[in-house]
């Protein structure tokens, strides 16, 4: 079973929490759950809040166009999204005072062939329970664990774990709400057409969001210095680690601006202290300066740039794909860097771990790119997250080679020890200058090269370790796709899809966009006759950077409505090159 | 020829030697002018370290730029010379990273005061345990003799060819504005007592800000060494450094410039 559910009234009555404490019961009976806040066209009254749940008995990283159960806890005549369902969903909605529909209710009219209206006085039973009406979100979520065949002790423990600050009255309550709603469906509404059932399992996943994930990943890396700047969509990740990071010895400061918090990031790297910030696009901007620096000085930096809608201060509740180029340009002269994207909720996680152990052993800026959708969506967790090997990475020297000791030794692998303050004997200074092994400021020519020559070295050593990219699908199939962060998850849904349509498909996947995994990215062009490359940005940034390819083979599908794409949107694309390849 | 005519030069010459404060230095040499006022304070530094018998290896500078940010080349320390004006978040952050470090922050006026102004309220409000050394010339050096926030008035420069219009700041009275635990200034000119004023500082616990008068031989002709002897005097024998009014009454004077402790008081600190 495949639902979506989407959770709409006006700001204020609880529309949010209730998705909330959905997913959470959902994903403790061990259904797969993808949550996030104000999804889907802008189509939102003023004042409207809205929130869509998809659940579902396989793993699910993407949504779909489709309203399968409309829960409002509004009366019928003002109901947002009414007009959006699907054929054949459920729609529950504030039935007090209870009306009985004539056939030419203009409220039916709007409404697509076979839904099935389920009419509930929410507003009754809240002010029954409470005399006050503020319960019939509640109400409204008893009667949806009805629709969807939850069991309503689950549902009743997650109001104890959510609600438990509140006290046991509160608690007592919001059950009492829950079970009168529940029971009133049991006896209105027998039949199956009231009911999309979702089968339980009973062994429970845990849910997070993009954001919490990096937070988790950066704390199991014992990241111990954050240092950040308040921005939306970023600033979850900061309240996390303000929260966790002082139980494991670490630091958090909130810095005066984003300038400041690279620099305290770079000072403390410096010391050999694993430290990060995490940001988006504005402030990302304003960092770019110290990522040369860390670049140049061979200083490790963890930087999270949350993507949001762009330029400027552009879209901040919006997703967007669109710092990629920032993120491989950013900067004057020849920067080296890393850049990770992580595709799921999950790999936020391993991401994180990863930024940490790579910004140290290649001593350079690694960044972490996440998005709007990716950070604010809750989704369920299904692989045990895996505690990192080391908690340190940097290459330190040995005691013996003090006298020979050069800082910048220009070795093979382009990796030079880095010791740390504290440590006798081995002064040096680094510096954004260019300098030579010694890290003595120098500009001839020569040296200017060997150094560059050797930066760059780093990043050639760093794809033979690091290289995650996979070809994932047919192997015969004509057309590939190559997907990076977020949108991965549709067009691996869509890859289903085309297969049981009968259109093959292969998709090149990796988290690693940078160094560019070339090998696995010519081996897709070659094999194939059209590469289609969704992403959520105007210029087809990804796009751009792979027609050195074959550019010609480029099928490039760039939206910025600030929406996440659906496998429906990738399938529609899919199917128009298929058709294109059937006419040549 | 110099040193049998000035013997006492001499003598305090052997005696640092002796002391070991060289030992502090690095193998690099200074790359700065003959007669720049920046020697002064590298040495002081070598002797201050060297009597509170800190070791080089839990020495940390973050630096600017500016002929004052190439400071720590020269120094046997754990040094980081980073980008223009970002010296203060730069040591914050190696403070946090390691606060058995004596770390210090190191830069210019136009570094600390103009493109890294808005770092400098920030530091001192937290009280982070660093030292913060203002290389104050009045001019910016390294780029070879434009006006700089601390230039007087009128100050003729090449990139204020007509006389500059902007008032200069004072860095003093900033700093105790910021709310700063130690404020203090030197002149580089009075090398033992900018050495004395340096072992302060970095026995205060919290924010210290040492403001330096250190003059540019090359392109600042009006803040001379001559001016500054003139008018560089130590603060008044009955000024309490424990009186933030005081402080700001002594910081206020233009004619004069006060040198020594202007301010100290203790607050809990960030490391
Ligand atoms: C972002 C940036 N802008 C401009 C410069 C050029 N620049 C280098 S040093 C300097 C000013 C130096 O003046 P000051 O900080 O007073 O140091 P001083 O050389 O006088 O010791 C400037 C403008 C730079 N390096 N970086
Ligand atoms: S230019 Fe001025 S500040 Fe720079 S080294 Fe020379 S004298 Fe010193
Ligand atoms: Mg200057």
């Amino acid at each position: 079973m495949d639902i979506t559910i989407k959770f709409s009234g006006t700001a204020g009555q609880g529309i949010q929490t209730i998705g909330d404490v959905l997913t959470n019961t959902a994903a403790s009976t061990g259904i797969h759950v993808l949550n996030f806040r104000s999804y889907g066209a802008e189509i939102r009254a003023r004042g409207n809040s809205d929130a869509t749940v998809r659940l579902s008995n396989t793993p699910v990283s993407s949504f779909t166009d489709d309203i399968d159960v409309l829960v409002s806890t509004q009366r019928n005549a003002s109901i947002v999204w009414a007009s959006a369902v699907k054929q054949d969903s459920i729609i529950i909605f504030d039935n007090d005072p209870k009306q009985v529909f004539d056939e030419k209710d203009s409220f039916l009219a709007k409404l697509p062939p076979g839904v099935t209206l389920c009419g509930v006085p929410l507003t009754l039973f809240s002010q029954e329970i409470t005399g006050a009406s503020k319960g019939k979100n509640i109400a409204a979520l008893g009667a949806l664990i009805y629709v969807l065949d939850i069991p309503l002790e689950s549902c009743e423990a997650e109001i104890a774990r959510f609600w438990k600050r509140k006290g046991d009255l509160f608690v007592k309550n919001n059950c009492a709400i829950l079970r009168k709603a529940y029971e009133y469906c049991q006896t209105e509404y027998l039949t199956e057409s009231y009911r999309k059932k979702i089968k339980v399992t009973g062994k429970g996943f845990p849910v997070l969001s993009g954001n919490q994930a990096v937070a988790k990943g950066a704390l199991a890396a014992k990241c111990s210095i954050y240092a950040g700047y308040p921005i939306t969509p970023a600033t979850p990740i900061f309240e996390m680690l303000a929260k966790e990071l002082p139980a494991q010895k670490g630091k958090v400061i909130q810095t005066e601006d984003e300038i400041s918090a690279i620099s305290v990031v770079l000072g403390a790297s410096f010391t050999g202290a694993r430290s990060m910030t995490a940001t988006s696009g504005p402030g990302f901007s304003l960092m770019i300066e110290q990522i040369g620096l860390s670049s140049m000085a061979e200083v490790p930096c963890v930087i999270v740039c949350v993507q949001r809608g762009g330029p400027s201060t552009g879209l901040p509740t919006k997703t967007e794909q669109s710092d990629l180029n920032i993120a491989l340009y950013g900067g004057h002269g020849d920067t080296t860097r890393i850049i990770l994207a992580p595709t799921n909720v999950s790999e936020c996680y391993s991401c994180a771990i990863k930024a940490f152990d790579y910004a140290q052993r290649y001593q350079m800026p690694v960044i972490l790119l996440s998005d709007f959708f990716l950070a604010n969506r809750r989704e369920t967790i299904h692989e045990t997250f895996k505690k990192p090997k080391k908690t340190d990475t940097l290459v330190k020297p040995k005691s013996s080679t003090q006298k020979s000791f050069k800082r910048f030794k220009n070795t093979k692998n382009g990796i030079s020890p880095m010791p740390i303050p504290g440590t006798e004997g081995f002064y040096y200074t680094t510096t954004g200058l260019e300098h030579n092994e010694s890290g003595t400021p120098v500009y001839d020519p020569e040296n200017h090269l060997a150094q560059t020559d050797k930066r760059f070295r780093k990043l050639k050593t760093a794809l033979q370790e690091i290289n995650d990219a996979e070809i994932i699908g047919d192997p015969k199939a004509k057309i590939g796709i190559v997907s990076w962060g977020s949108t991965t998850g549709a067009v691996l849904e869509a890859m289903s899809l085309a297969q049981s349509k009968g259109i093959s498909i292969k998709v090149l996947k990796t988290t690693v966009l940078w160094p560019l995994p070339e090998n696995s990215i010519k081996e897709l062009f070659s094999s194939v006759e059209k590469v289609l490359i969704p992403e959520m940005n105007y210029q087809g940034q990804l796009a751009s950077l792979l027609t050195f390819v074959e550019a010609d083979k480029i099928i490039r599908f760039n939206v910025i409505s600030g929406i996440p794409l659906t496998s429906i949107d990738i399938m529609q694309q899919i199917e128009k090159v298929n058709d294109v390849l059937r006419k040549e | 020829m110099f040193y049998e005519k000035n013997k006492d030069v001499k003598a305090s010459f052997d005696t640092v030697v002796q002391q070991g404060a060289l030992n502090y230095r690095s193998k690099e040499m200074p790359i700065w002018c003959p007669g720049c006022g920046d020697f002064a304070i590298a040495q002081a530094l070598v002797e201050a370290l060297n009597e509170l018998a800190i070791p080089p290896k839990d020495v940390a500078i973050g630096s600017g730029i500016g002929c004052s940010g190439r400071f720590p080349v020269f120094i046997k320390c754990y040094g980081f010379h980073g980008v223009h004006g970002r010296a203060l978040p730069l040591a914050t952050g190696m403070k946090l990273g390691n606060e058995k470090l004596t770390v210090f922050a190191m830069g210019g006026d136009g570094d600390g005061l103009s493109i890294g102004a808005g770092h400098f309220p920030h530091a001192a409000r937290r009280n982070i345990n660093i030292n913060y050394f203002l290389f104050d010339n009045s001019i910016y050096a390294l780029t070879k003799g434009q006006t700089s926030p601390t230039a007087d008035t009128g100050t003729v420069s090449k990139t204020t060819p007509f006389g500059s219009l902007d008032n200069p700041l004072n860095p003093v009275l900033l700093s105790l504005s910021y709310g700063s635990t130690f404020v203090a200034r030197a002149f580089s000119g009075y090398h033992h007592e900018m050495k004395n004023l340096m072992i302060k500082a970095i026995q205060h616990e919290g924010f210290s800000f040492l403001h330096i008068l250190t003059p540019c031989v090359v392109f600042n002709k009006q803040k001379t060494y001559e001016l500054y002897y003139d008018r560089c005097k130590p603060l008044p024998k009955s000024h309490k450094k424990s009186s933030f009014d005081q402080a700001m009454k002594c910081a206020q004077n233009q004619k004069t410039l006060y040198t020594g402790v202007f301010y100290q008081n203790s607050r809990a600190a960030l490391q």
